[in-house]
């Protein structure tokens, strides 16, 4: 039978191989997720987030009847951030249960009234205070205030009203049994945040993704190493690049304990780029999970940290503000997603106004979303090589005469067996058919410098087929050497060149 | 209420197509709602333009008084009384509005600011419970109480008595005359104090406290002086400030009459049970249970023995080894009395 039919015989047997094999492969992911008994809760928990008080103090106008010493100003400054990240909360959750924590008197009612709103959303994300009344025995405090404040409708998930102010506040606290609470919030008036840029120099980009070999993703800020960085942009100029795009983790630059040598590890980075030749087009929030609104008022925070240094560094070529958050859209909802970028990019022009932002979109559908709120319209393209000059060719249509970076491309030359799925090969020649695609772009970057044997799993998942395919797509193989494909971008990169204005 | 638009404004950021209005505590749908009398600026979102306005308060309708501190001195700091007055949906009431502040029956008229009118007062130099308030046209605040308390750091006394000895049995009234503060407030009840008593011992100084309380103004304690020696000074302490010193003389309680010692002989064992007291004071009473007594007795011819006793139902016994060739015996007793020397020339035989 076997003999009469050796097409048949050899089809099955693949098939069945195929089958064990991919089989075998959600059995070891799901043995990698396997759960795990822990003997302490803070073993198991991440821990709850520090709460840093969203509030700057001005000194008083007029001599208070009670001085307001920097210890009122820490506690009623971290009493204010509590109670609008409990009113954040309550909007999202729809529970008002810790509302009178933090809330009472004509405030409580209203910030009860206000959580009834179907889909509606408030952040308060930092307020510039001035104390005008302080009780001589401490028991009422009155502070005016400019609140950045962010207000928006969700509808059936999709953003339905989008507004943010900077609000010119009064608001009365009790200092009562269980501490201060908000008695009365009222709004006397609101003022817009600088609009976007109007015009931005397009800048033709020939770029690389970077992480360092040894210390991909979560590990990169934590385990920085500038020699290494240094060695490793040296090698991007040696490909011809002239910019490297990088990730700021959400996790750094925001703890009190960490930040400052986060920050000191930025500015190196940007020096020592800068030293190479290189522009840095620095990606924001990278590794962020989640989108609750209590916590955008930390995100301003990050933002203050880390948008200053950038702003201050001659080679960040444009911002990206968040990478990929269209792939956020399902597990957290358009409507949010959305709400938060428009929040982010209009904090991040309050706050550096030079500064040209864009958001990585993961493919080029998605890159006309939110083309108003950008200056640069950038997005990442895996899919087939065949149709990359007509995806750039339609971004360009949809982007309103923004320049267009396609700020991710790259191919995986990972090899199970044989040369399947991928070769080194391969890569190249993906490479090379992508890098010509996208000619018509200002600007290219692949993904990635290096390869990652042991890609971080908290970025890519513990899908084994994920994991082996995330970790060949360097142009530099482990052993330092460089693979087929760095030569294909090497010479992509000198042909692009000629586009360069003179 | 209405809406009063008192500014339009045509902004540049686009609305996203849902018509909504921002106010002070979020966003909502537009249409009608209650939080349409919220005063404050709000903005209507429509497809292209934001329109905003401002809602202006109502008149006062709810007055809160908020007042401190509750207790003041005599003299001393100053107290705050603020209003913080709202309309009838709760907002801040526009500023200016009038408010009558009251303290100590004075009333003094503050504007608002935010909704807040705030006034210092002093506390005067009467001590007592006063009243405080808030009013503004037809409406007034609770009444809130506060106190004022005489100024205790400009407080004088003196002992009430003139030293004289105290005697040891009895419990004795330290007394001051009425302490009073530099403008004639007596003390409140209640207010502690202390006498210390420093005792004059020579080479090794002793101290003693008596605490004291402030009844109608003035400051008592109980003072038991038995067993403390003759003199002491007592310097009354109020407010850790020493106002007065005065001797204190203790008078040690004294025998009624001579110590009556009998010694009784019991041939046949040789042994004399001697039996000491009463042991009754001047006062009538005779020492306590338990009263430590001593005896040196010296039988003829012999070394001294000493013996311990103690007082029960009035009197000491002890037992001696001595014969009736140990006669006369001396014997000397030493007891809270004081110190008794006897001879008993010839002991009592024991009845059988």
């Amino acid at each position: 039978m076997i003999a009469r039919y050796p097409i048949v015989a050899s089809l099955v047997f693949v098939s069945l191989l195929v089958a064990a094999t991919v089989q075998m492969a959600r059995s070891f992911a799901a043995a990698l997720e396997r759960p795990r008994l822990y003997d302490y809760f803070d073993e198991a928990l991440a821990g709850l987030p520090v709460t840093i008080p969203a509030i700057t103090w001005l000194a008083a106008a007029a001599p208070l009847d009670r001085p307001f010493e920097a210890n009122d100003a820490i506690t009623i400054g971290l009493r204010l951030t509590e109670a609008w990240a409990a009113h954040a909360n309550a909007l999202a959750i729809g529970v008002i249960d810790y509302l009178p924590d933090h809330f009472s008197g004509v405030a409580l009612e209203r910030a009860t009234l206000s959580v009834a709103e179907p889909g509606a959303r408030m952040v308060v994300l930092h307020q510039i205070a001035r104390p005008t009344f302080f009780h001589t025995d401490g028991s009422v405090m009155q502070v005016a205030a400019k609140a950045l404040t962010v207000r928006f409708l969700l509808n059936d998930g999709q953003l339905g009203a989008f507004r943010i102010t900077i609000d010119s506040t009064i608001t009365t606290l009790l200092n009562e049994a269980a501490g201060w609470r908000i008695f009365s919030y009222e709004r006397q008036a609101a003022s817009e945040l600088p609009p976007e840029r109007v015009h931005v120099d397009v800048l033709r980009l020939r770029g690389i993704n970077y992480y360092p070999a040894n210390a991909p993703w979560s590990r990169f800020w934590p385990e920085f190493d500038r020699s290494a960085v240094a060695r490793d942009f040296a090698l991007v100029r040696s490909l011809g690049g002239n910019v490297v795009r990088v990730f700021l983790h959400r996790s750094a630059f925001l703890d009190p304990a960490g930040a400052k040598r986060d920050i000191a590890n930025l500015k190196a980075l940007l020096d020592d780029a800068d030293v190479a030749g290189l522009s840095v087009v620095p990606t924001l929030f990278d590794m962020r999970n989640g989108f609750e609104p209590g916590q955008w008022a930390n995100d301003y925070l990050w933002l203050q940290n880390v948008l200053p240094v950038l702003a201050a560094a001659p080679n960040v070529a444009f911002v990206d503000l968040k990478n990929e958050p269209n792939l956020d859209y399902d597990s957290h909802g358009k409507g949010l997603v959305q709400a938060w970028l428009r929040t982010m990019a209009a904090v991040s022009r309050y706050i550096a106004p030079d500064l040209s932002l864009t958001i990585g979109w993961s493919n080029a559908a998605s890159a006309g979303d939110l083309v108003d709120q950008v200056d640069i319209v950038s997005y990442h393209d895996f899919l087939a090589p065949e149709g990359t000059a007509d995806r750039v060719d339609d971004v360009r249509k949809v982007s309103q005469g923004k320049p267009v970076y396609v700020t991710e491309v790259g191919a995986s030359s990972w090899s199970m067996a044989l040369g399947l799925p991928n070769s080194l090969a391969s890569q190249a020649r993906a490479l090379k058919e992508r890098l010509a695609g996208v000619a018509e772009a200002d600007g290219v970057f692949v993904w990635t410098l290096h390869d990652f044997p042991d890609p971080d799993a908290i970025a890519i998942g513990a899908s084994p087929w994920r994991r082996g395919l995330q970790s060949a797509f360097g142009l530099i193989a482990p052993d330092g050497s460089e693979k087929p494909a760095a030569a294909v971008v090497r010479a992509a990169f000198k042909a692009l060149t000629r586009n360069d204005p003179e | 209420m209405q809406p009063m638009v008192i500014f339009f404004l045509c902004m540049s950021s686009p609305a996203l197509g849902q018509e909504a209005v921002c106010d002070a505590f979020g966003i909502r749908a537009a249409g009608p709602s209650p939080r349409e009398n919220w005063a404050g600026w709000e903005e209507k979102l429509a497809s292209r333009t934001i329109t905003g306005s401002v809602v202006p308060a109502g008149v006062g309708l709810d007055v809160l008084i908020y007042l401190g501190a509750k207790s003041l001195t005599a003299g001393g700091k100053t107290g705050q009384v603020a209003a913080l007055v709202l309309d009838e949906y709760g907002n801040l009431v526009f500023d200016g509005t009038a408010v009558t502040l009251t303290t100590n029956n004075q009333a003094v008229i503050r504007p608002t600011q935010n909704g807040i009118a705030a006034r210092r007062f002093s506390p005067g130099t009467v001590s007592g419970q006063y009243h405080a308030g808030a009013a503004i046209t037809g409406r007034q605040s609770t009444r809130e109480e506060y106190e004022v308390q005489p100024d205790l750091s400009s407080m004088t006394a003196m002992w009430r008595d003139d030293p004289v000895p105290i005697r040891a049995e009895d419990m004795h009234l330290l007394e001051t005359l009425p302490l009073v503060d530099r403008f004639g407030n007596r003390t409140l009840d209640g207010v502690g104090g202390e006498a210390i008593l420093i005792h004059e011992v020579v080479g090794s100084p002793a101290v003693s406290l008596v605490p004291l309380v402030t009844v109608g103004g003035i400051a008592q304690g109980q003072l038991l002086v038995r067993d403390m020696p003759y003199r002491a000074e007592a310097h009354l302490v109020v407010n850790q400030q020493t106002l007065a010193k005065r001797a204190v003389i203790v008078a040690r309680p004294a025998a009624l009459g001579p110590l009556g010692v009998t010694a009784v002989l019991d041939a046949s064992t040789a042994a004399t049970q001697l039996t000491v007291g009463p042991f009754l004071t001047a006062a009538g009473y005779t020492l306590n249970d338990g009263s430590p007594v001593t005896l040196i007795v010296t039988p003829e011819g012999r070394e001294p023995l000493r013996l311990d006793a103690w007082v029960f139902e009035g009197t000491a016994k002890v037992l001696v080894l001595a014969d009736s060739a140990d006669y006369p015996l001396d014997v000397e007793v030493t007891s809270a009395l004081g110190v008794v020397r006897q001879t008993i020339a010839v002991p009592q035989e024991v009845s059988r």
